[in-house]
């Protein structure tokens, strides 16, 4: 099997088919990531096809065998920065997306139990900064070391480890307070 | 898209406390949209036919890219309002009318003083805020993001500079400075301020930009009005160039602040990556 590296390499000197496999290799990864960084997972399919035009225009700058996965991702980490920062986010409300219910799912009560669970932590996330939540897909999500991480977005290991902790430690307090008040939601439905 | 799939990787937990596992692993477990094969076939085409239109145009887009520039700076300028260059005039008016005494030579030193303030505290205020259908702009233009962002700061030093070139023609009239003594005294620290307050706004922050651009002139400046009429150096900064050192350090400011611009303006594709903005 050949390397993200060698692939890339092919790629730069005409061979299409290598673009193919990096970009099977990479987009679903990506979509996952940038899912979980934006909050957003219609803005996130744009960002990753970016990401992508992004690595094809800046194809002449990569010098091999420099790792292709954390370059890539660095590209998606400014992307993202750039989009936050923009004018257009800092209006844009993120909003928790409602997942379509599938024939699999076992029944609406446990269905609706677990979509409320992934509300109440999509609303907890937007509470935490971007660079908190990259550091947090990129740990979690992409299961990334502390020093790929750092790599990936050019801050010391120390300071992944700070955002990590910082991170989820605010993550757990939102959903700590988020559950109570769904517990005291449904205390109050039961005296009703 | 699959958007209800659950992922579910493993937890680098080994570092971290009990109570932080949990919610590691509920951030873990949540459900991220997967692309479909024929999303990830889209795509690829989409790529490779990116890719030809790419290596078709890279020749003509290295040299093009520039032509952009005049366009976006009409749009940004457009964007920030009128109040952001009225704002402009007033605070080099305020500053001039706030002086205790008027003196001619006051004027000049409020003026040299004046007039790259104006400059950096805009470009920084401009570069912070956003503007009613900017991410339009900045959508709707093939150039990137860096581009954009000098484009407004060239667009507002051309701004500052014919406020400077009306003041400068109005002392020249009624005989208070030389004209190309004044216009070189404001136009090398406008053009350096400028030159150093650009590169900081975009790979670093605003706030710093106005602290490292804005700042130390200011207080240059006010130190300059206290001792007026003192033999103090920092008047130096702030007086009209006289003798054969003064005007070549000035033209000298004045070439090198335009070599760093022009490095700026046409490297942008380049390091615009590295932007934090």
């Amino acid at each position: 099997m050949f390397t993200d590296e060698d692939l890339f390499r092919a790629w730069q000197h005409g061979d299409a088919g290598a673009l193919e496999t990096l970009v099977q290799r990479y987009h679903a990864p990506l979509l996952a990531h940038l899912s979980r960084v934006l909050t957003d997972t219609h803005l996130a399919e744009d960002l990753v096809q970016e990401t992508f035009i992004r690595l094809i225009r800046d194809a002449q700058s990569y010098c091999y065998p420099r790792p292709f996965h954390p370059w890539l991702y660095a590209i998606a980490h400014h992307l993202a920065c750039n989009y936050h920062t923009s004018a257009y986010a800092r209006r844009v409300e993120l909003r928790a997306e409602i997942p379509a219910m599938q024939a699999r799912e076992p029944d609406p009560a446990e269905w609706f139990e677990r979509w409320e669970s992934h509300h109440n932590l999509r609303k907890a996330l937007t509470h935490l900064s971007i660079e908190q939540r990259e550091v947090l897909s990129l740990r979690f999500g992409q299961d990334l070391s502390i020093q790929e991480t750092a790599a990936i977005l050019s801050i010391p290991p120390g300071t992944v480890k700070s955002r990590t902790f910082t991170a989820l430690r605010l993550l757990r307090s939102s959903l700590e307070e988020y559950a109570s008040d769904t517990e005291s939601r449904q205390g109050g439905k039961h005296h009703g | 898209m699959d958007n209800s799939s659950f992922d579910q990787p493993p937890i680098q937990s080994d570092e971290l406390p009990l109570d932080l596992q949990a919610a590691a692993r509920s951030y873990a477990n949540q459900p991220v949209p997967r692309p479909s094969s024929a999303d990830t076939a889209h795509l690829i085409q989409y790529l490779l036919a990116e890719a030809a239109f790419q290596a078709q145009d890279t020749r003509y887009e290295e040299n093009d890219h520039l032509w952009h520039i005049p366009v976006l700076a009409r749009w940004r300028v457009y964007l920030l309002g009128p109040w952001f260059w009225i704002a402009g005039v007033l605070l080099l008016l305020a500053g001039i009318l706030l002086a205790r005494s008027i003196t001619v030579s006051d004027l000049i030193t409020l003026l040299i003083l004046l007039l790259p303030l104006t400059a950096v505290l805009g470009l920084t205020h401009a570069l912070r805020t956003p503007s009613a259908g900017l991410r339009a702009v900045e959508a709707s233009c093939p150039v990137n993001f860096a581009q954009t962002s000098i484009s407004l700061g060239l667009a507002i030093l051309a701004f500052a500079g014919l406020l400077g070139l009306v003041a400068t023609l109005g002392f020249t009239l009624a005989n208070f400075a030389p004209f190309w003594n004044l216009l070189l005294a404001w136009l090398a620290p406008l053009l350096l301020l400028t030159a150093i307050s650009l590169p900081i706004a975009l790979l670093r922050n605003v706030r710093l930009a106005a602290l490292v651009g804005g700042l130390p002139w200011l207080l240059l400046g006010l130190l300059a009005l206290a001792e007026q009429n003192g033999p103090g150096i920092v008047r130096l900064f702030f007086s009209l160039p006289q003798d054969t050192l003064s005007l070549s350090s000035h033209l000298a400011t004045i070439l090198l602040s335009l070599l760093l611009l022009i490095a700026l303006f046409t490297s942008a594709p380049k390091w615009q990556r590295f932007c934090t903005l």
